[in-house]
């Protein structure tokens, strides 16, 4: 046994590097004595390096080169999605659009400059919002608007479509005068404030000039246009069937209200009053021909009333009496607008 | 590698293919180590080397997920992948790698690679080492385990330096005695790495 450890002991020293040749020799004719001690020598050496191995392994800092990996799978993935994808598609498309920009060239003498593509804004009923157009323009929007401008303004002129309520401040640009179209008249402007209220389904436009200078041009029968300028607290009413005007100053204040969230009517008649109570409050409202002969006008400031008490409200100063009928459900799970009708007391 | 670990290797892996970056994880605190010193038994490179290589068979495990067609394990596709990782770096070295063939994967089972599995070979040990006195565990864990001289055990120890050769030799009679169902074969196998 104690010859054993003796060899044992020679063995470590050879794997570790450490034995002198007398030691060798003696480790070799043990070596060579028997297979089983062959076999026994390499059992020996395979546990020390085992050994060494574990402790090899136990040195290596897993976590630490995960976050390395981590970072390089990073890489790839920038680079290769999005790189190679980038450069297939200019491979692919540098033919047509070169060919494409040829053709652009021979085929437009004139270099008429290319329109940009044209977007459009919305805002559901009882939704009011505010957008700033690529000239620096802001437009805020009363609820059930559409508003169509081009992403860029690049001609000559500015010019946005209305239909429904906004208020537009215009950036000053005297060289690029700003068109408001309304069907069949527009709004120009070079740099002001003002409000129009152009409803699809209401009889009049509105337009009232909070600062600055505007002209509103009507188209007229034989396609020449009548001019009218406006000056500060002007407001325009245009008839759009009969196409009159009339102009009056005011405070403007029952046309600006809706922008700071005030709904206010001012000496109003019901027609008018129905359709912005309508448009405000996501309703429809419907009144009586009594009503409508009467000649009543209302007036009254509300800010964050509901339509109950609003209407409660009116029918304190008037003589009116209404019902609300509540929406139903839809086949769609969505409700119909709310209905009002008002009769005289 | 029993048939639990297989099955959960599997599933790991499908779930790496479905883009769970634990899964991946999972694979690589698993094997990391291992691999990285089997690629420093494979061809005497530097550890930083070593590590460098095996991070990049890494990456591309991750980046071929889809396509990568496992036919034996996780386990031999990771370290077949290793080997063939070092002879290409040989052959860009210039250097002649006539005695490190690539073998087929067939060649190599799993039990080859299981000793380079950190875990399992601690697993191993740790169920041996306890066989041993606490004197004779001290030293070989300081020898053997730690790296620590010969002569530095003794003097932490305060014991003789023939002592500390004493104990390590015991505990290799030990250790050898304990092991014997794994040593013959895993011998057999794993030699080459050792005598080259």
């Amino acid at each position: 046994m104690e010859h054993k450890d003796y060899l044992y002991n020679l063995i470590s020293l050879e794997f570790s590097g450490k034995l002198d040749s007398q030691q060798r020799s003696v480790l070799q004719s043990w070596m060579v004595e028997s297979p089983g001690n062959l076999s026994e020598y390499k059992e020996v050496v395979y546990l020390l390096s085992l050994s060494d191995r574990l402790t090899a392994m136990k040195k290596i800092d897993t976590a630490e080169d995960l976050q390395m990996v981590r970072k390089k799978l990073n890489q790839k993935i920038i680079s290769n999605r999005w790189f190679f994808t980038f450069q297939r598609v200019a491979a692919i498309l540098i033919f047509p659009i070169l060919l494409f920009s040829v053709w652009i060239f021979f085929n437009s003498p004139e270099r008429k400059s290319i329109s940009s593509t044209m977007k459009s804004s919305e805002t559901a009923f009882g939704v009011r919002s505010q957008i700033q157009l690529s000239d620096g323009t802001m437009v805020i929007m009363n609820s059930g608007t559409k508003l169509t401008y081009p992403e860029f303004f690049n001609g000559d002129i500015r010019e946005v479509k209305l239909s429904g309520e906004a208020y537009f401040h215009v950036k000053a640009d005297a060289e690029h005068p700003f068109y408001v179209e309304l069907g069949g008249c527009r709004i120009k402007a070079t740099g002001t404030r003002f409000n129009i209220s152009n409803y699809a389904g209401d009889q009049e436009i509105f337009a009232f000039l909070e600062h600055g200078r505007v002209s509103m041009l009507m188209d007229q029968v034989d396609s020449k246009s009548e001019k009218v300028d406006l000056k500060e607290n002007d407001l325009i009413v245009l008839n759009k069937t009969q196409r009159r005007y009339t102009i009056e100053s005011t405070d403007g204040s029952q046309y600006l209200g809706w922008i700071k969230g005030l709904l206010i009517f001012k000496k109003d008649s019901i027609n008018n009053v129905a359709d912005r109570l309508g448009r405000w409050y996501n309703a429809e409202i419907v009144f009586d021909a009594k009503l409508a002969k009467s000649g009543y006008v209302f007036t009254a400031t509300f800010k964050q009333e509901t339509l109950e008490e609003a209407l409660k409200l009116l029918s304190y100063s008037t003589p009116i009496n209404y019902k609300i009928i509540q929406g139903t459900q839809l086949k769609d799970t969505s409700f119909s607008k709310r209905k009002v009708i008002i009769t005289k007391k | 590698m029993n048939n639990d670990n297989q099955t959960k290797e599997l599933f790991l892996y499908e779930e790496m293919k479905r883009g769970k970056e634990y899964a991946f994880d999972f694979f690589f605190n698993y094997y990391y180590p291992g691999l990285c010193v089997y690629a420093q038994n494979m061809i005497s490179i530097p550890e930083q080397e070593a590590r460098d290589l095996v991070q990049d068979v890494f990456v591309k495990f991750w980046n071929d997920r889809e396509k990568i067609v496992v036919r034996y394990s996780i386990r031999s596709y990771l370290f077949v992948s290793v080997k063939n990782r070092c002879f290409d770096f040989l052959r860009k070295r210039g250097k002649e790698a006539k005695n490190l063939e690539i073998t087929n994967e067939h060649d190599i089972t799993d039990e080859t690679f299981d000793t380079y599995v950190l875990s399992e070979l601690e697993a191993l040990f740790t169920n041996s080492l306890k066989k041993l006195p606490d004197r004779c565990y001290e030293v070989f864990e300081m020898s053997r385990l730690q790296g620590l001289k010969n002569k530095e055990i003794a003097v932490r120890l305060n014991i003789s330096e023939k002592t500390v050769e004493n104990q390590v030799t015991k505990a290799l009679h030990i250790l050898k005695k304990e092991l014997k169902d794994y040593l013959p074969l895993l011998a057999l196998f794993d030699l080459f790495h050792f005598l080259r």
